[in-house]
């Protein structure tokens, strides 16, 4: 068993107003105690602000509550973003997050540094810097709200463990955290074995820094989890035991993160076709491991 | 016709993707050059970041433009929310409205200060302060992008024409101007001849039996407007119809617009789905206001 709450993740997406709810029964009735407060959801809140109550009256119905969150994503919304022009909205959006999840009783999120593949013909180390003074903006924010800001490792460079430790520090702060993400993780250690996996696309003609020791190095600074399994070559969000990331291994670790604040299923479960029941049956088992 | 471009308001809200682009083409078609960055694709474009160039490109591959627009607004979202809880993301989505307006190049949006009748316990002088503060956070964010935000006059006693008058001279700051509403401004006039008028309703909320009716509105925001919201009524309540299909008195309105100092972009904010109005109504309708002197 976990000491710490086990969120999931759902694609909400793909559902509405009617089959949200259905949802979040059906992962009622299969033991789960949260969900995540997702980027999509945070879209929606975003969008339409009375879908803040609505949300939390649909989670407190079935005895739900939502434990963790992630921000929006993507080009021109990551902390890298050195777009200038891009900045200040992309600096609000963030601020317009936080704020939603002070006020929904969420206090971590995870945050995408970004991809560097995202901004051809800009320097590593300007975005490096893009995302330090980033955090110098919606760190003070997230004190002040009582929220962790989790920034999560990829399959890029600019955010291997390394980085992701030169950042943190620089910022002591307990406001800031990692993420640990599992699938990423694990392209970043068995991609190694395939000329097309992620990492090789993504650092094009500079050697992938593989990794097998990704989860240590991050370990001391972990706040978040997000898990899920790949066969080494895509980030394909799989139930835990479809892929080939050593789970023993992984769960034996963040037993003993000493900030872990929750366990993320990062499961896709529409887009990868795994049951509510099966993923919690899982996360149950991956529990007592 | 205008010196400044006219703009329309689509009930966008309404519409999926495709129905959206069909708009645009029949306004494209009946001569339109400018729309409204309106409150619900604001909304969308807070949901969701990609909308923006989406509609970018929509609009360019029609000719058009985004001249201007208008915040998400009503209850805790307006400047002078109470709920002091929510006051800060209140803050942060007026400021992104601000910025998402900006990354259009649109120069002028228009923010609701607010209605007292949603809480009407709340002292009058409180719900200025509460502008005022609003006002003291969403300014610099609009100065740092050059946009300039209007406050509209509303039918409610907190931002009755005189009161909107009142904030813009407390902040002479060119960032800072005021959103004329011809429909609004007709129930502070013509309202006074129907005992059932909403703004009676509004005003009896807040304690006050009979409202404060203003046969100069025009007159006294004309300095300082730089946008104006143009639709008709009959007085009776905001019914957002063709300038011509109620009792606003456009022989006056239009000669006088045409001399405001400062004003920016002519808005026809006709409710179309709502009021069952053509595309081609409203821009005939409008051509024909333009020739007005």
């Amino acid at each position: 068993m976990f000491s710490v709450p086990v969120s999931f993740l759902f694609d909400f997406g793909q559902t509405n107003d009617q089959t949200r709810p259905y949802v979040m029964h059906e992962f009622a009735a299969n033991g789960a105690k949260h969900l995540v407060l997702s980027n999509t959801l945070i879209g929606e809140v975003m969008k339409d602000y009375t879908l803040q109550k609505t949300l939390l009256d649909e989670m407190a119905s079935e005895g739900l509550s939502f434990a963790d969150a992630h921000a929006t994503f993507g080009p021109m919304r990551d902390l890298i973003c050195p777009v200038e022009e891009a900045r200040p909205q992309m600096l609000l959006r963030q601020k317009l997050t936080l704020q939603i999840l002070a006020d929904m009783g969420v206090n971590t999120i995870t945050l995408h540094t970004g991809n560097e593949t995202h901004y051809p013909g800009y320097d590593l180390e300007v975005m490096y810097d893009c995302m330090k003074r980033s955090l110098e903006e919606l760190l003070p924010m997230a004190e002040k709200l009582g929220i962790v800001i989790c920034i999560e490792n990829i399959w890029y460079q600019i955010n291997t463990p390394e980085r992701l430790l030169g950042i943190k520090k620089e910022f002591p702060t307990d406001a800031l955290g990692f993420c640990y993400d599992s699938g990423h993780a694990n392209l970043m250690d068995k991609g190694r074995n395939f000329p097309d996996s992620n990492p090789f696309k993504a650092w094009k003609d500079v050697p992938p820094q593989f990794d097998d020791r990704i989860l240590e190095k991050m370990l001391p600074h972990v706040v978040n989890c997000h898990l899920h399994d790949n066969n080494g070559i895509v980030d394909q969000h799989f139930n835990p035991g479809r892929g080939t990331v050593d789970w023993k291994h992984v769960i034996g670790l963040l037993k003993q993160a000493p900030r872990l604040q929750v366990i993320q299923c990062e499961v896709i479960p529409i887009r990868v076709h795994d049951s509510i029941r099966d993923i919690c049956e899982k996360f149950r088992e991956l529990g007592e491991l | 016709m205008f010196s400044v471009p006219v703009t329309f308001v689509v009930d966008f809200g309404l519409t999926d993707a495709k129905t959206r682009q069909f708009i645009m083409h029949e306004f494209a078609a009946n001569g339109a050059e400018n729309l409204v960055l309106s409150c619900w694709l604001v909304d969308e474009i807070m949901r969701d970041y990609k909308l923006a160039k989406q509609l970018q490109q929509e609009m360019d591959a029609e000719g058009l433009h985004f001249a201007d627009a208008h915040a998400p607004f009503g209850s805790v979202l307006d400047l002078n929310c109470p709920d002091q809880d929510f006051r800060p993301q209140m803050l942060l989505r007026q400021k992104m409205a601000i910025r998402i307006a900006a990354s259009f190049g649109i120069r002028t949006i228009t923010i609701h200060p607010g209605s007292d009748r949603f809480f009407p316990e709340i002292p009058l002088k409180k719900h200025w302060d509460l502008m005022r503060d609003g006002l003291d956070q969403v300014l610099p964010e609009a100065e740092s992008c050059g946009v300039t935000v209007c406050i509209e006059n509303s039918m409610s006693r907190a931002a009755c024409p005189a009161a909107v008058v009142m904030l813009k001279n407390e902040y002479p700051t060119d960032t800072l101007g005021l959103c004329y509403d011809s429909g609004h401004a007709n129930q502070l006039v013509m309202g006074r001849y129907h005992p059932e008028a909403k703004v009676r309703q509004f005003w009896k909320t807040v304690g006050v039996d009979e409202p404060e009716w203003d046969d100069h509105i025009l007159e006294k925001m004309l300095p300082q407007a730089v946008n104006c919201h143009l639709h008709d009524n009959d007085g009776s309540e905001d019914s957002h119809r063709l300038p011509g299909d109620g009792n606003v008195n456009w022989n006056e309105v239009i000669p006088a617009l045409k001399k405001a100092p400062r004003l920016q972009v002519i808005q026809c904010e006709v409710k179309m789905a709502a009021n069952h109005y053509s595309v081609e109504q409203l821009c005939r309708k409008f051509a024909e206001l333009g020739e007005i002197n």
